[in-house]
Parts: C-alpha cells; sequence; structure tokens
C-alpha cells in the first residue's frame, strides 16, 4: 500500500490486528523485529552532515530500485512531515521516538509491505529494518526480514568485523543488530499484581519487558512488550528462540491467573469489566491512558465473549483509533488544544461503543 | 554487585537455570530470589530447567562491579566515571577517521564511526562485555563466499532520476528542485560533445 500521506493510513486497520492462527486467545497481539546496520565506510548519523545524510538516503534510494519488497514502497522524509504525520508513523509503530522528533535532511522512512515492513533511514543507525506482524509469530516473520538484509547486504558494503559481528552507533546493539519484541496483553497477571514478577524473571533470563509505550513506560492496562537486551554473543535465530520460549511461559502463567480469577472471583472481575464499559460508552472526557485501561478491561470481557457484537478485534481498532494521532485526524480535530483531547475522545468512545454493540 | 532483577539492592544469591546445553546465571538480592519462581515448580514440565541456587555470590563477583543490569545511557556514563577517577594517567583517544574523542563519546552517548570500535576498544571492551556478557559474535555475517558481491548501483546511469522519483514521492521539493539542476546541467553536457562531434 502506497499511502501520499501518513495520514491517509489511519483509516486502515493495523495489518498486525488480525485473529487469524491466534494461539494465545488474544494474549499476544504483535511481534516485532529490527536489524540495524551501517554502511562501512560512512560516519554514522549523530557524526555526519548534512551532506552525508543525504548521500546515505539517496544510497538507499538506489539500492533499493532493484528490491521487489520496496517496489511500491512509500518514501516519507522527516523533514517533510508535520506533527500528525509523525504521529501515525510513530502509532503505528513504523517509526520510533528518536525518529519522530528527528527533522535533519537525509533522514526519513521507507513503508513497504502491507505497511508492515519498514527501513528507517538516519535514525541512530544508517538503517534500521523492521518487520511486524500480529501474535506471537517471530519465526514467520523472520525469514523476510533477513531475505531482505541480504539483498541489502550483497549491494552495500555494512560495517562489521568477525568477531564483534555488525557495528552499531551505540555498542549495545552490536553484533547480530537484532532487537525482537512481542506485545502481550496480560489483564489476570496485572489485575493479580504479579506483573513486577514477570518483569523481573523476564529480566534475569536476559530480556525486557516495559509499557506499550516503549523505553520508560508502564505497563497500562497490563499491555507490556518482552525484547531482548543482548544482541551479540548469540544467533539470530537463538534469541528469537529465547524470547518465544518466555513469551509462551508468560502466556501459561496468564491463562492461569485469567482461569484462578474467573473461578475465585467471577463476579468481581466481570462487574469490573462490566463498569469499564460503562465508562467508556458514557464517559465524556477520557484522558488516553484512562482510555487504554478501560479498553484493556473491555478486551478481555470481549474475549470472554460478555459482549454480543463485540470481538476482540473490535476493541483493538477502537483502541488503535483512540491514540491521539488517529484520533486527531479520524475526527477532524487536528488543530484542537492538547487539553481539548479527551473530550474528543469521550465523544469518539461513546459513539463507536454504541454503533458496535446492541 | 546488583541484583540483576531490581538492580537496587546487592545480589547476594546466584541462581543457575540450565536447560540442555544453555546455562542462564543469575544473580539477585534475597527479595528478588524469593519472588523468583519463573521456570520453576509452577512450570511446564517440559522446559522445566535444572536449577541451582548459591547463596552469597555477591562476594566472588566483586571484581567485576558494573553494569549487567544498566540501561545503555548509564553505560557510557559509567565509562566517563571510569575516565574521570583516572584521568592522571589517561591521555584523552581521539578517533582519526571521525574525530570523536571520549567526551564526545560520552555526551553524545554513541560512537562517531565504525573506526571508534577499535579507537576506544579499550574503553568499550568491558562495557560491551558486561552488557551483553559474551564478547564474540555468533550470528549472521556478510556472505563473502557466496560468490561476488553485485556492485551497488554506481551514482551514474540514471541514479539522478531515480533519488528525483524518490524526492518527489516524499515531497522534498528543495531536494527534487537541485536534482532537477543536476540532470538539466547534465543533459547539456551531452548536448555539448554532441555538438563537438
Ligand atoms: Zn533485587
Ligand atoms: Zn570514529
Amino acid at each position: 500500500m502506497q499511502h501520499q500521506s501518513p495520514k491517509k493510513m489511519v483509516e486502515f486497520p493495523l495489518p498486525w490486528s488480525g485473529a487469524e492462527n491466534d494461539q494465545t486467545d488474544g494474549i499476544a497481539i504483535s511481534s516485532r523485529i529490527r536489524l540495524a546496520r551501517n554502511f562501512a565506510s560512512t560516519h554514522f548519523p549523530a557524526r555526519s552532515d548534512a551532506e552525508t545524510l543525504q548521500e546515505v538516503w539517496d544510497k538507499v534510494a538506489r539500492g533499493l530500485q532493484s528490491c521487489s519488497l520496496y517496489s511500491s514502497a512509500a518514501w516519507y522524509k522527516m523533514a517533510t512531515l508535520d506533527y500528525l504525520d509523525r504521529q501515525v508513523l510513530r502509532e503505528r509503530q513504523l517509526i520510533s521516538a528518536e525518529m519522530s522528533e528527528k527533522t535533519d535532511r537525509g533522514t526519513g522512512v521507507v513503508v513497504a509491505g502491507e505497511d508492515n515492513v519498514s527501513l528507517m533511514i538516519n535514525e541512530e543507525d544508517h538503517l534500521r529494518l523492521q518487520i511486524l506482524g500480529h501474535g506471537l509469530q517471530l519465526q514467520n516473520i523472520w525469514p523476510c526480514l533477513i531475505k531482505t538484509e541480504r539483498f541489502l547486504n550483497r549491494i552495500f558494503d555494512f560495517a562489521h568485523t568477525e568477531k564483534l559481528g555488525y557495528l552499531s552507533a551505540c555498542p549495545t546493539n552490536v553484533g547480530t543488530g537484532l532487537r525482537a519484541s512481542v506485545m502481550l496483553h496480560v489483564p489476570g497477571l496485572w489485575l493479580t499484581g504479579k506483573l513486577k514478577k514477570v518483569y523481573n524473571a523476564a529480566e534475569a533470563l536476559g530480556l525486557s519487558v516495559r509499557g506499550a509505550a516503549g523505553e520508560e513506560s508502564e505497563a497500562l492496562g497490563g499491555i507490556c512488550q518482552v525484547s531482548n537486551r543482548f544482541t551479540l554473543g548469540e544467533s539470530e535465530e537463538d534469541i528469537l528462540k529465547r524470547i518465544e520460549t518466555t513469551v509462551r511461559r508468560i502466556i501459561w502463567y496468564e491463562r492461569n491467573a485469567q482461569r484462578r480469577l474467573l473461578r475465585k472471583q467471577q463476579t468481581e472481575i466481570y462487574d469490573k469489566i462490566g463498569r469499564a464499559y460503562g465508562q467508556l460508552k458514557y464517559g465524556y472526557t477520557v484522558p488516553e491512558d484512562e482510555a487504554v485501561k478501560l479498553l484493556s478491561l473491555v478486551r478481555w470481557g470481549a474475549i470472554c465473549g460478555l459482549f454480543s457484537g463485540l470481538n476482540r478485534v473490535n476493541v483493538d481498532d477502537v483502541m488503535r483509533r483512540q491514540q491521539k494521532g488517529h484520533l486527531q485526524i479520524l475526527e477532524s480535530a487536528s488543530h484542537i488544544g492538547r487539553e481539548e483531547l479527551p473530550s474528543v475522545r469521550g465523544t469518539f468512545l461513546r459513539r463507536s461503543l454504541r454503533n458496535q454493540v446492541q | 554487585m546488583q541484583c540483576q532483577a531490581c538492580g537496587t539492592s546487592p545480589a547476594e544469591v546466584q541462581i543457575r537455570e540450565i536447560r540442555g546445553e544453555e546455562v542462564n546465571t543469575l544473580y539477585l538480592c534475597n527479595a528478588c530470589a524469593e519472588n523468583y519462581d519463573l521456570g520453576t515448580s509452577s512450570c511446564p514440565s517440559l522446559d522445566e530447567p535444572e536449577v541451582t541456587i548459591r547463596l552469597s555470590a555477591a562476594s566472588q563477583q566483586s571484581e567485576s562491579p558494573s553494569a549487567q543490569t544498566m540501561p545503555p545511557d548509564d553505560l557510557i556514563d559509567d565509562l566517563q566515571q571510569t575516565e574521570d577517577s583516572e584521568d592522571a594517567r589517561i591521555e584523552m583517544y581521539e578517533c582519526p577517521n571521525c574525530g570523536w574523542t571520549e567526551q564526545t563519546l560520552s555526551e553524545k552517548k554513541r560512537l562517531g564511526c565504525p573506526e571508534c570500535y577499535n579507537t576506544f576498544w579499550e574503553l568499550l571492551a568491558p562495557i560491551i562485555h558486561d552488557w551483553h556478557n559474551e564478547v564474540a559474535h555468533k550470528g549472521e555475517l556478510p556472505k563473502e563466499q557466496e560468490g561476488e558481491r553485485k556492485p551497488a548501483p554506481p551514482p551514474g546511469s540514471g541514479h539522478l532520476e531515480r533519488e528525483l522519483d524518490v524526492a518527489i514521492a516524499c515531497e522534498d521539493y528543495e531536494r527534487a528542485a537541485e536534482l532537477r539542476d543536476q540532470l538539466c546541467e547534465q543533459e547539456n553536457t551531452y548536448k555539448c560533445t554532441d555538438q563537438r562531434t
């Protein structure tokens, strides 16, 4: 899909929002893998002037010309994007927070595939190749990513050494340059206060767990992502396997927590979910973090079949549309102030829950 | 050494998880060790690891006081501290390729170029070792043996047109104008040569 502007993307469901082949009862939301690569004979972006950044961009533009995956890609330069364009790319996980702040020449992103493949140019590293998929499928999306990397590797000379693997601008990414993460929805562990325990245990296994919004964020409504910390000393496949094993175990814990809650405190849980639903359906001003917490409960309710006419995919879609960038575009409210957002969101939520449930 | 789970209390317990070939060693404080149960009794027996727990591992590990759980930024802060405390004998390195110094390194928290890995290796090695626990790469590398590397499309032969397409596609009109000028120039040069022949 080639959108003229990122703003045009907001109408489309997230390419990883499907429910096909989901064997995790909706607990695993999405999977993401990225690879960092740098050109051998060029300074890293932080040390490059505008001209060099532009040269890198041009080099990539030429190189991708013959790559089938990118033949109908959309190219976006950060300097030409306004706040809402950036916000939408960020909310759809196509660029990082760091990238969304950049305005340098030659800095931008190429979006390909079903808007699930992206290539950031001149972020922290020259290239950040990324692929997204729904549910838990690190192993399934990896071949496509590495195929693209190998294509680029044949035409470009990437900085590497035998011992350290691929060289990155930050030593924490050196080696494989691979960071993989799985986004999880674990309301059971959240409500039983076990999240911290999972955090610690996963961290002790060399993985990090953080909120959906990245780095320092908390796991709002039990939505968190698990990713690898180390990129060196382990092969790509082993890193992916290790994350997947731990994620499967967390899913197993979550299923147990859910079962236990529904066995012992079903009324209290259904009451919580029902009230969350009521707040969303009848509230007038809803800040984003509150919306996420409430929608998280409603999502669980939908998975349990509590609402006729409202399934998990519907809730995920509401979750996507209520994010501030998407919301402002969809509600034709691009020029409103930050303080008006909660009421715009309230209106949107009332309407969308009314439409979806009889 | 700090606890690998909370990062605040000193580590007092060593836990080794052994799954076949794979060994994970953790250093935890008492509180975190009590909470540690991922992979133990309540787990599916299939991948249940063999777990050994040893108390007071901290003292045995005291030689590496640094950063197994530090976030990336702290790594290079750590580097700066080392430098500060030993500045009497360390002279300022500068990367011959990009001119990055230890100071820029600690300010920007990033390396300047691939060559920086050589220049600052003595400083980076312990950091890389602590962060990744390993200093040997075990993954993909460029496949040199698979015959000759396909050369990147050379600047020349139509590359300006391609870059112009991309510039227009992403509405970078400033760049598009530049490229159009270059294309015109190129065409004029051809015309000149044509006339001469
Ligand atoms: Zn601790
Ligand atoms: Zn350098």
